[in-house]
């Protein structure tokens, strides 16, 4: 669903991104781990289309992201780190709002589920998004990647300003959408997160993937703290 | 996609407590200063009318009493006090006939020079005389100028604008909603261009909202054209700083450093550019104070006292069927025969020692108005006096055309006096209906300003367009 | 601790690329205002002394005639302009330029420059004044809306107050800093303003007047570093920090006077033309106040000074009777142009007291009068001017009656007087009020200054106490 192929970005003289490859299954939560500036936002921003690749290429189910930018992002849902919405639209409006510019008609039914499957109540939904925490902001994000059917979905540092319980309904909502078969790749610091809802964690140093860990496994927290002081 | 554009910019907006309170403010602007200009032209239209109608009862009664001088009811004492004579009533240095400027509707638009520029003039046999309110307006008003339209249009109206598009895109930036909506699949030229035409519909929208009402209430009525003159200039000049707003967006700055440079661009525009401009156009075309003009007048006197018997012979030689008198013999006919005479050539010189004070003013305006390409400030104000009729070219024009109603004036009395007649109560009918009012000029649909703004808009649109272009390849 | 504060503020505005571009942008606009309001003051003030002097020589060298015959020639005179007028030109463009003297009438000034100018000169001059009044606040604001509110916003505010400074220094810090960037940039201005007066080389007492202006335009500075420094404090929020500090600019600085304007003449309008000539036509038909009318006023003088001379026909006075009785009847008409001026002024001040009333809010028109009023072109002073020359015009008229009574025959209306006796009549020598005279009139306004300063102080101080740290 979500495939790089040999993906390289250079700034300048600075390179990014290093011959990233990477391959994510329908179903596959994948979490992207490395220090500020090791290219986890530049991978995302590839995907996006926000950031043309110097070479290599990007796919999102098949479809090669230079090449059919809108097409490609029919088929993904962002979820970016800092996630404002539009403060004087309710969670409601803006999601319609979002939903439309994917090209989505969906009536206030549809959109209240959507929001209630994200984890809103309906009457938060009809609040302004003005008095939302971070938390109900995220489900709104969430909720406009559902309106959209996104098969792929790309997570900046989601759960950074959480606190334990947000994140652990963050961890839960992941886990479902895991179940429908949706793609995720999530750029993260929070290694416990990590270990929480990945299949795989990759570890990016200066622009390369070092290591990918498989974590169907035994893998505890604190071996994956180490594992990623060693690499980077 | 236009409509869910506009739909969602109008929730925004709406929402917003700052929009509120700017439109408040507008309207309160907007609305005062159409009061302000509803009673001047009040206040003028009384002063003018008290004015004609002294005259009116002034001449009836003169006409009265001409009529019982004429019967040989009633003596006078001394021709100069004679209603019936020509010379009393046509008028040099009593009587005379006052015309007034008559303000229009639309003359509520701009104060212009009307606090400055006489409201009357009084016609003579000789030429005509100024005479208005302006002679005693405290000179401390003057130089504050009035809280009319104009100033509220040209200074205040941008800075609604502004507010309201200074973070088009800059905010959608810092809230990460710009992010949310480059990650739909939508083109995000497309999306761009329909949001700033969204945003601008409503922005126009509001404009003409505030204008309009009470543009109406204050007595433009829609189907005077300069009522949409009007509107459409405010919503031209929205688009101005619309298209502004949007090229410092598109240079990728913050919120802030936007509204910085904003703010900045409505100062230049506003205050500085035109107090640079009226400084170099005074440096270009000084202009020499009057305090020389009055002295060559003197001196003129003198000069035209010595050539006066030169034309006088020139003019017993046309005209041998009167004999030239001495000057004991003068009779008051005689005096003003040669006054008359020599009329024409006294006012051609005097014209053209004048001409040495009216040109440089003149080309110094003209220079100053042909810079009004640098500010859309300027633009403005020019298109608002124009179309109140209270610029300077307004009043020149006006004068213009009293100057020939002055001819007729005179030539109605002076053919009397040459055909040594007296004034019948007939005549003084005739007088009585001259008329007495001209509607302050539009300068003949002058749309200079509204030219000079359009293309500073294009200016601006292309500078915008060019920002999102080095942009786009950064 | 307040110099603490006030270094670390002073250094980063120092820093900031705003303070720089500003800076030279102002400095800019400031020496440009000081070379063109200067040129233009020496040509006009050259202008205006010629034009006296060839006035006084036209006069000298009129035509052999009759006294009265020149006291119908008439003079003119003009109005005086002065050292400080290059900083700041007041009112000056809209008070007329000339003044025509003859025997019974007391005309209004002529040709006020800015009626002949074109539509755009109305729209701002850039003089001196106008750079430090109008575009130095906004200087202020620039670097200021920012102080409060982003220590608030970034949580430097926290650290300061876990540090244990008190809101109140941290206000006299911030405000310290901030005079050292005004002051960084108007030192400079004030030092360069006064090449003006060096170079007209004028006198002793306008070097004070300067100073005074200097301490006002100070006194101002100060209170829009409080109103920044409130404003950036009140609202906690750089971005509406500087809306607000704009929007009260554009309150003091742009709407405030024009609306006192407009308010004043509401209130307190002035006669139209028609109701004050036609009143002054019929206080001199009818008589007013105990003075009869001209007639019946003539009469009995008439019959006074005869029963006085002990004659019976006006022929065997010892004195010309025509040039006396003109003379009578001059002083008769002056009085009721007086009394009719007298009105209109009191009108003016009444407006005036609406546009000072306009200073409780706007400290602009504060100094605005200030300003006007050391500089010698305020209205006050060119009220003062007029008064004079009607003086003048009573005594050259007097001066030319008198010839006419004392040293002609009645009825002789054909001696004539030539330069000799011309040259001898008095000068027109119009001296400005004096600084000490003008204290009084300074009192006021300057007290309400202070004031403002003293209350934006507190305000300010008041909510740097309010502020909430997070």
């Amino acid at each position: 669903m979500i495939l790089a192929q040999n993906l390289t970005k250079h700034y300048g003289d600075k390179i990014a991104l290093d011959n990233l490859t990477l391959d994510i299954a329908p179903g596959e939560i994948f979490c992207l781990l490395g220090q500020n500036g090791a290219g986890k936002t530049t991978t995302i921003n590839c995907f996006l289309g926000f950031t043309k690749a110097t070479s290599g290429k990007a796919f999102i189910n098949g479809l090669d992201v230079a090449k059919q930018p809108l097409e490609s992002k029919k088929h993904l849902a962002y979820l970016p780190e800092v996630v404002m919405l539009y403060p004087n639209l309710t969670g409601l409006e803006n999601l319609d709002y979002f939903s439309r510019l994917a090209g989505f008609k969906h009536d206030k039914g549809d959109l209240l589920i959507c929001l209630e499957k994200a984890g809103l109540q309906e009457a938060d939904g009809k609040r302004r998004v003005s008095g939302y925490s971070k938390g109900m902001r995220q489900k709104v994000g969430i909720a406009i990647a559902l309106a959209k059917k996104a098969k792929a979905l790309f997570l900046d540092e989601p759960t950074s300003g959480l606190d334990p319980k947000a994140s652990n309904d963050f961890s839960q909502l992941l886990l479902e959408l895991k179940n429908d078969d949706v793609a995720v790749l999530m750029a993260t610091h929070d290694i416990f997160r990590a270990k929480d809802v990945a299949n795989r964690i990759g570890i990016m140093k200066d622009g390369k993937l070092m290591n990918v860990l498989d974590n169907s496994g035994h893998l505890q927290a604190k071996e994956i703290e180490e594992l990623y002081l060693q690499t980077i | 996609m236009f409509l869910l554009q506009l739909k969602y910019e109008t929730l925004r907006l709406l929402r917003s407590p700052m929009l509120w309170l700017l439109l408040v403010f507008l309207a309160v602007s907007v609305g005062f200063g159409a009061y302000n200009g509803v009673r001047r032209i009040a206040a003028k239209r009384q002063s003018v009318g008290e004015m004609l109608a002294q005259q009116q009862e002034d001449l009836g009664k003169q006409k009265m009493q001409a009529d019982s001088v004429a019967r040989g009811l009633k003596k006078v004492g001394g021709w100069y006090l004679d209603p019936t004579n020509v010379i009393v009533v046509g008028g040099v240095w009593r009587g005379g006939w006052v015309t007034a400027f008559e303000p229009a509707p639309q003359s509520l638009l701009a104060a212009g020079m009307s606090d400055l520029q006489p409201d009357a003039w009084r016609l003579t046999l000789m030429g005509k005389d100024a005479r208005g309110d302006s002679e005693f307006e405290n000179p401390v008003n003057l130089a504050f100028g009035t809280f009319d339209l104009s100033f509220v249009l040209a200074f205040l109206l941008p800075l609604l604008v502004i507010a309201l598009s200074f973070n088009l895109v800059s905010g959608e930036r810092e809230q990460g909603t710009l992010a949310l909506q480059w990650a739909q699949p939508v083109a995000t030229g497309r999306l761009f261009l329909m949001k700033t035409l969204a945003r601008f519909t409503l922005l126009a929208a509001l404009t003409l909202l505030v204008t309009l009402p009470i543009l109406t209430w204050s007595g433009i009525s829609l189907a005077n054209a300069a009522a949409w003159q009007t509107a459409g200039l405010a919503v031209l000049y929205s688009l101005f700083w619309f298209l502004l707003a949007l090229g410092v967006n598109l240079r990728g700055g913050s919120s802030a450093q936007n509204a910085l440079l904003c703010v900045g661009a409505w100062l230049l525009f506003t205050l500085v550019v035109p107090a640079l401009v009226n400084m170099v156009s005074e440096k270009a075309h000084p202009v020499p104070s009057r305090a020389s003009y009055l002295n060559e007048m003197r001196d003129a006197d003198a000069y035209l006292e010595a050539q006066k018997k030169t034309v006088l012979d020139v003019f017993y030689q046309k005209h041998p069927n009167y004999t030239r008198k001495s000057e004991a013999e003068k009779e008051w006919q005689d005096w003003y025969r040669e006054d008359f005479a020599v009329m024409d050539f006294d006012k051609k010189f005097r014209d053209s020692l004048e001409q040495r004070y009216i040109a440089p003013a003149e080309s110094q305006s003209d220079f100053a108005e042909n810079l009004t390409l640098l500010s859309p400030a300027l633009s403005v104000h020019r298109q608002m006096t124009d179309l109140a009729g209270t610029s300077q070219q307004a009043y020149k024009a006006s004068e213009k055309s009293l100057d020939a109603s002055q001819k007729n004036w005179a030539s109605f009395f002076l053919k009397k006096f040459e055909a040594n007649e007296n004034l019948t109560t007939a005549d003084y009918d005739v007088i009585l209906k001259f008329p007495d009012k001209v509607m302050a000029a539009n300068v003949s649909g002058s749309s200079k300003g509204a030219f000079w703004l359009a293309v500073q808009c294009l200016l601006v649109g292309f500078w915008a367009w060019w920002s999102g272009r080095r942009l786009h390849r950064a | 601790m307040v110099f603490t504060i006030a270094n670390q503020e002073l250094r980063s505005i120092l820093r900031e690329g705003r303070f720089k571009t500003a800076a030279i942008l102002l400095s800019g606009l400031f020496l440009l205002s000081l070379v063109g309001a200067f040129d233009y003051y020496s040509a006009l003030k050259k202008q205006h002394e010629e034009a006296a002097q060839t006035a006084r020589k036209q006069w000298e060298n009129q035509e052999d005639k009759n006294p009265h015959s020149a006291a119908h020639y008439g003079t003119y005179v003009f109005k005086p302009i002065y050292p400080l007028s290059y900083f700041d030109r007041g009112v000056d463009a809209f008070t007329g330029n000339t003044l025509f003297l003859e025997a019974h009438r007391s005309h209004q000034s002529k040709f006020k420059t800015a009626e002949e100018r074109g539509d755009f000169a109305r729209l701002g001059v850039l003089t001196p004044a106008f750079v430090l009044g109008m575009l130095f606040p906004l200087f202020i604001i620039v670097l200021g809306f920012g102080s409060a509110a982003a220590e608030r916003e970034n949580g430097n505010l926290r650290l300061l107050l876990a540090q244990g400074v008190r809101p109140s220094t941290l206000f006299w810090g911030k405000s310290l800093g901030l005079w050292g960037a005004v002051l960084a940039l108007a030192i400079p201005f004030f030092m360069a303003g006064a090449g003006g007066l060096l170079v007209s080389g004028a006198g002793g007492e306008h070097w004070l007047r300067y100073a005074c202006t200097l301490l006002l335009y100070l006194a101002y500075f100060g209170c829009f570093i409080h109103l920044t420094l409130l404003i950036s404090a009140w609202t906690g929020r750089q971005s509406v920090s500087l809306v607000g500090s704009l929007g009260v600019w554009v309150l003091i600085c742009l709407i405030a006077p024009k609306a006192a304007v407009n308010v004043a003449k509401q209130q307190y309008p002035a006669p139209t033309w028609q109701s004050y000539n036609a009143s002054i036509k019929a206080d001199l038909k009818n008589g007013v106040d105990g003075h009869d009318a001209a007639d019946a006023y003539t009469e009995r003088l008439e019959k006074e000074t005869l029963q006085k001379y002990g004659v019976d026909s006006v022929q065997h006075l010892p004195f010309n009777w025509a040039g006396f009785v003109m003379q009578k009847g001059e002083e008769h008409e002056t009085y009721v142009f007086q009394k009719h001026k007298a009105e209109l002024l009191k009108v003016y001040q009444q407006q005036q007291q609406v546009h000072q009333a306009a200073a409780v809010v706007s400290p602009f028109v504060l100094t605005g009068i200030l300003s006007q009023r050391l500089a010698g072109t305020d209205v006050d002073v060119y009220f003062d001017f007029l008064a004079a020359a009607e003086r003048y015009r009573i005594q050259l008229v007097g001066e030319l009656n008198g010839e006419l009574t004392n040293n002609f025959k009645y009825g002789d209306w054909d001696g004539k007087r030539g330069k000799a006796f011309f040259a001898k009549n008095s000068q027109f020598d119009y001296q400005p009020p004096t600084l000490s005279s003008l204290l009084g009139s300074l009192g006021k306004p300057a007290a309400a200054m202070l004031i403002w300063l003293l209350i934006s102080g507190l305000a300010a101080i008041l909510f740097f106490n309010k502020l909430k740290p997070v």
